[in-house]
């Protein structure tokens, strides 16, 4: 059975496509900037109505940037503030409302961004061989290194394997899924920066997948989260497109 | 425990490095078990464990240990050696090894009883955890200093929340300091203190001390649908639904 969310709200969801930010650092400041908000594909706004880019830095504090009216859009206005060596940045655009009666209403945001800044391009994914029998693959999840994928020890190639299109767009997903579900299990102690567990965090949460509202305890509501990130992570991935190409080429090659 | 003010001379002010502070809680863990004082002994001038962070001696003794007046005296304190510190890029807020330091200077001042006997508590109320969030706002002196100086000059927001002395539980310390989204909005503890202090006996609201942990449930839900960090405390509190009416008067 499928589980909806109703949204008494009315808030209207800022997808993160449709603004950029900067975050640079300089010394040991961090200049977080608005550079530009798409508001076309949201539902009509009164101009005065506020936009806000809320930064959260872990404990040490909480900095908003008032980047002016959804009518006079401020994307200049820097703001500078300390971080550590190891700092968790959080950012999300909120738009609230401005008019007396419901002033301070949110009338859209956007999912929450995290960025760990000393975070480094090395892959997350450890990949080993295991002898799986007549499986291809099996996802491990281990205490001290996560998730582990495994691949068949039989199959020579493996590397060529994972990094194929047919595999990247069949299999990534599953994978992915299976990653969110440890980590939605596991949520609130990932949320302690330098483990293994933090840093996968990351990548869910940058899928873009509102979750302020989910029960992460409920089986139901976090398997229909793993699908809307499984779904997000192959859309970002354009994974229908890799194995159409993937395809093509095959057809080309008879 | 000692409540005397003795005259004490300031010190210099030193860090525990790591092996200081597996050392330091060893020792917070043994008093724990056998329920003695933590046996500080020569660790806090120990090469070995320790380095220096002032040489000045200009760490002296807090007029009290209530939260308020010790965190006056620790920004004071870091106001005038602030060039010290950046020099030797420590961050104040973070750093483990000074407030563990810190707090083990202090042991003595800051040891408390229970059935006659010292009672010490879990190690994270001495050995600062700045990397777990869970347990980072349970230190005695680390966690009052970080709201007081996210909200420097904020008197009226902080009064309930940094009352009474940093060794003693106070339930309205810990429902503000482990919610991060309260004590980083002055305006959200200004909407805490109308809720729950009474300015005219300056003490907290009779009974509210049962009920005030509705305060960061509630709050954490309207934060879903209001934008809190741009409004006025007063505001805030009109938003609280109705179980909370007997508290706005």
């Amino acid at each position: 059975m499928t589980t909806r969310t109703l949204n008494y709200t009315q808030r209207s969801r800022i997808e993160l496509e449709w603004f950029r930010f900067r975050l640079k650092r300089d010394g040991e400041f961090l200049i977080a900037q608005l550079l530009s908000f798409d508001h076309s594909k949201l539902p009509a706004l009164p101009g005065d109505a506020r936009v806000v880019l809320n930064c959260y830095l872990g404990r040490a504090g909480h900095v908003r940037i008032e980047c002016g009216t959804i009518s006079n859009l401020s994307t200049n206005i820097e703001q500078r503030y300390w971080v550590g060596e190891h700092s968790v940045f959080q950012i999300h655009l909120i738009v609230s409302d401005s008019r007396e009666a419901s002033r301070g209403k949110i009338l859209a945001r956007s999912s929450k961004v995290t960025r760990f800044l000393t975070g480094g391009a090395k892959s997350l994914l450890t990949v080993e061989p295991a002898p799986l029998g007549s499986q291809v693959w099996r996802l491990q999840i281990e205490e001290d290194r996560g998730p582990v994928l495994e691949i068949n020890s039989r199959i020579n190639n493996s590397k060529g394997l994972i990094t194929s299109n047919e595999f990247s767009s069949l299999v990534n997903p599953e994978i992915l899924r299976q990653i969110a579900d440890w980590v939605l299990v596991n949520y609130e102690q990932f949320e302690v920066p330098g483990s293994v567990g933090f840093l996968w965090r990351q990548i869910i949460d940058d899928l873009g997948v509102e979750m302020d509202e989910s029960d992460l305890a409920d089986t139901q509501e976090r398997e229909e989260l793993c699908s809307q990130l499984e779904e997000a992570f192959a859309l970002r991935h354009k994974s229908v497109e890799a194995l159409l190409n993937a395809e093509e080429g095959d057809e080309s090659d008879d | 425990m000692n409540l005397m003010i003795s005259q004490v001379q300031p010190t210099e002010i030193r860090r525990f490095n790591d092996d200081g502070i597996g050392e330091f809680r060893g020792r917070v863990v043994d008093a724990r078990l056998n329920k003695t004082s933590i046996n500080v002994g020569d660790l806090l001038t120990s090469d070995q464990f320790t380095e220096i962070v002032v040489a000045r001696p200009v760490l002296g003794e807090p007029k009290s240990f209530e939260r308020y007046e010790f965190c006056e005296h620790m920004h004071r304190v870091f106001g005038e050696c602030r060039s010290e510190i950046e020099g030797r890029k420590i961050q104040v807020l973070n750093d483990a090894g000074l407030w563990s330091w810190l707090a083990a200077h202090w042991a003595p001042r800051l040891t408390s009883t229970k059935n006659k006997k010292p009672f010490v508590g879990e190690p994270a109320r001495w050995v600062f955890e700045s990397q777990s969030s869970w347990r980072d706002y349970r230190h005695l002196l680390a966690s009052p200093y970080r709201i007081y100086s996210q909200n420097v000059g904020l008197r009226d927001g902080l009064n309930l929340v940094l009352s009474g002395p940093v060794w003693l539980y106070n339930e309205f310390f810990e429902q503000v300091a482990s919610r991060k989204y309260l004590h980083t909005n002055p305006e959200a503890l200004r909407a805490f203190e109308i809720l729950y202090w009474d300015p005219r006996r300056r003490k907290e609201k009779d009974g509210a001390r049962g009920v005030v942990n509705r305060f960061g449930v509630v709050f954490n839900q309207l934060e879903l649908t209001w934008d809190l960090g741009g409004m006025r405390a007063e505001e805030i509190v009109e938003l609280f639904p109705r179980e909370f009416e007997t508290w706005k008067s």
